[in-house]
């Protein structure tokens, strides 16, 4: 029974801990600009992060170590020092957006201009990562996100045309007014946001902070196979309540309240505070998860002592990495840099430091003196390899169809 | 023991601290900042007309949105579907947007071929404007939303994609 209620709360937590500001503002542009034409990128960058995240799970429960301490031992410092610098301005990026996405979901329920918030959030953030415990923080805000549920409701209560949305997911097709750069630019942004670094750092560090063992991978599995598809199920009807209401208006999506608009369009005000919340917890949590990540990151390459099992006190440098981390997020946002284009440069680089994150992890994966008896079988490295490609093509196409859309203008 | 990955083993790959050196990555760093800040430091030349008609068609695009978001947050307003101060943030950011459309195309010195498009642009750009700050003071204002206010985001929304579409 236990086992069955933890596979229930990790499925639910993974759901609701899925979507964040990149996932958000990406696919609210696309819906409203492409409607479901690139659901496909949505669904190929969850294949992605299901295959990589077993993988790192997988890892985490059998060696009891977190990928970057691999890496380094494995490959050496120098492919170390690689994967830490580019999935560190990533994920530093990424941080600086969830922030900044805190800061204009609180703006949305208060009116207060979200500049006021930002070194509330901070300190917020600070507080969390300091003192809350690991599985309270994931538990609690994994399952607040689950409030973003309500997207999903409003496509339901819109009683869009059904067949009209599946024939447009299913065709290769984009409007008349867009060109096809800019289709495949928002493509790699979204393969980008579904698959954005941190998040196999966090899942496989979290894995070794709860001490998962080989007992574990069952459960670590229905969480990543259950629970982060049905997580790509709330970015797809984020998309599809925006290719509803607002593709036909004329509304390009460029800020998190018109991301929000379909859903009061729907369900009134009591659909669009259910919305605002999740929009807080899931930007929230993943302000904490890319804010351990930093912390997580670095203190594996240079092998100080990390992690919240362990007092703050006995991982003095991690804690004041992570601290660091929110004084630079934060002093940034101050300069009233527009979080939203933060978010698209951070979904568009996460594309472009994939093949760093990922082939450290694909080599581990395979080495039989880490991996014992749970070494990477055949359909793992087909299907990784497979990956493997789509990230390096991505990461190679992804600065050129930047430049030639000028950010998907 | 597939695919050959087990046997990658690269150059250096020690645990111990490597030859690499972070001088380098922050010497690279420095040299990419200092060509794209040189690159961003031109002086101001006229436009190509090419540039000018994209210029202008993103921004009337743009403003056109930023209408019919206005239309859209007004319609749910006064269905009572959205509280007072998320409609009031959202045609903020529709307001600051529409005037930031407004002021990119009458900073750009238009092509010679363009300066008649390019006042009338300018001028659908700022009617646009002005009519979101409209918006925006009459739901601050608490007033009602009369539909006359809805029919201008309309119209001028439907003339600003005419235009657009007539530049691509």
């Amino acid at each position: 029974m236990k086992k069955y209620f933890a596979v229930f709360l990790g499925v639910l937590t993974a759901i609701g801990g899925f979507v964040d500001i990149g996932d958000l503002v990406t696919n609210g542009v696309v819906g409203s600009r492409f409607g479901m034409s690139l659901a496909w990128a949505t669904i190929v960058g969850v294949v992605g992060i299901c295959v990589f995240s077993e993988m790192c799970g997988r890892i985490a429960a059998v060696s009891h170590r977190a990928v970057f301490d691999l890496v380094r031992e494995r490959l050496g410092p120098r492919v170390g020092f690689l994967n830490l610098f580019g999935s560190l301005l990533v994920t530093l990026l990424t941080f600086i957006a969830e922030i900044g996405g805190v800061a204009l979901a609180l703006q949305l329920v208060t009116s207060v201009y979200y500049l006021l918030w930002v070194p509330f959030v901070a300190v917020l953030v600070w507080l969390i990562l300091w003192r809350a415990k690991f599985s309270t923080m994931e538990n609690v805000l994994g399952m607040v996100g689950l409030a973003l549920i309500v997207f999903a409701v409003a496509l339901w209560q819109l009683h869009p045309d059904w067949g009209h949305l599946a024939h447009q997911a299913a065709t290769l097709h984009k409007p008349g007014g867009e060109t096809w750069p800019v289709y495949w630019y928002y493509a790699v942004a979204l393969f980008g946001a579904a698959m954005t670094p941190y998040e196999v750092f966090f899942f496989s560090s979290g894995g070794v902070e709860e001490r998962w063992t080989d007992k574990d991978i069952g459960v670590m599995r229905a969480n990543v196979l259950i629970g982060f598809p049905l997580g790509g199920l709330l970015s797809l009807a984020i998309a599809g309540v925006a290719t509803v209401v607002l593709l036909p208006a004329g509304i390009s999506v460029d800020t998190l309240g018109q991301v929000g608009l379909p859903v009061a369009v729907a369900l009134g005000k009591i659909g669009l505070a259910v919305a605002v919340l999740g929009f807080v917890a899931a930007t929230l949590g993943a302000a904490c998860e890319t804010g351990l990540s930093v912390g997580y990151s670095a203190a594996q390459y240079f092998g100080f002592q990390w992690g919240k099992y362990v007092k703050p006190k006995e991982a003095a440098l991690f804690h004041a990495l992570i601290l660091l981390s929110i004084v630079v997020a934060a002093g940034v946002l101050m300069t009233a840099v527009d979080p939203i284009l933060v978010t698209e440069f951070s979904v568009v680089f996460s594309a472009i430091a994939l093949p760093l994150t990922y082939f450290p992890i694909l080599v581990v994966a395979n080495d039989p003196d880490y991996m014992g008896k749970h070494v990477n079988g055949r359909l793992a490295n087909v299907v990784g390899t497979v990956f493997l490609g789509l990230v390096v093509v991505a990461s190679v196409a992804a600065i050129p169809l930047m430049v030639i859309t000028k950010m998907g203008r | 023991m597939y695919f050959g990955y087990s046997r990658v083993v690269l150059p250096n790959a020690s645990p111990e601290p490597g030859p690499f050196r972070p001088g380098r990555v922050i010497a690279l760093i420095l040299l990419l900042s200092c060509v794209l800040s040189a690159s961003a430091c031109g002086t101001v030349e006229e436009s190509d007309p090419e540039d000018w008609d994209e210029s202008a068609r993103v921004a009337l695009g743009d403003a056109s949105s930023q209408l019919s978001t206005v239309r859209l947050i007004l319609e749910t307003e006064r269905r009572d579907d959205t509280w007072h101060g998320y409609a009031v943030v959202v045609l903020a950011d529709a307001e600051k947007s529409a005037g930031k459309d407004a002021d990119t195309v009458s900073a750009l010195q238009a092509p010679p071929d363009r300066t008649k498009l390019s006042s009338k642009v300018s001028d659908l750009l700022t009617r646009a404007s002005d009519l979101v700050q409209q918006a925006r003071e009459t739901v601050v204002a608490h007033h009602e939303v009369d539909q006359k206010l809805l029919q201008q985001l309309q119209s001028l929304s439907d003339r600003l994609d005419t235009e657009e579409k007539s530049l691509r």
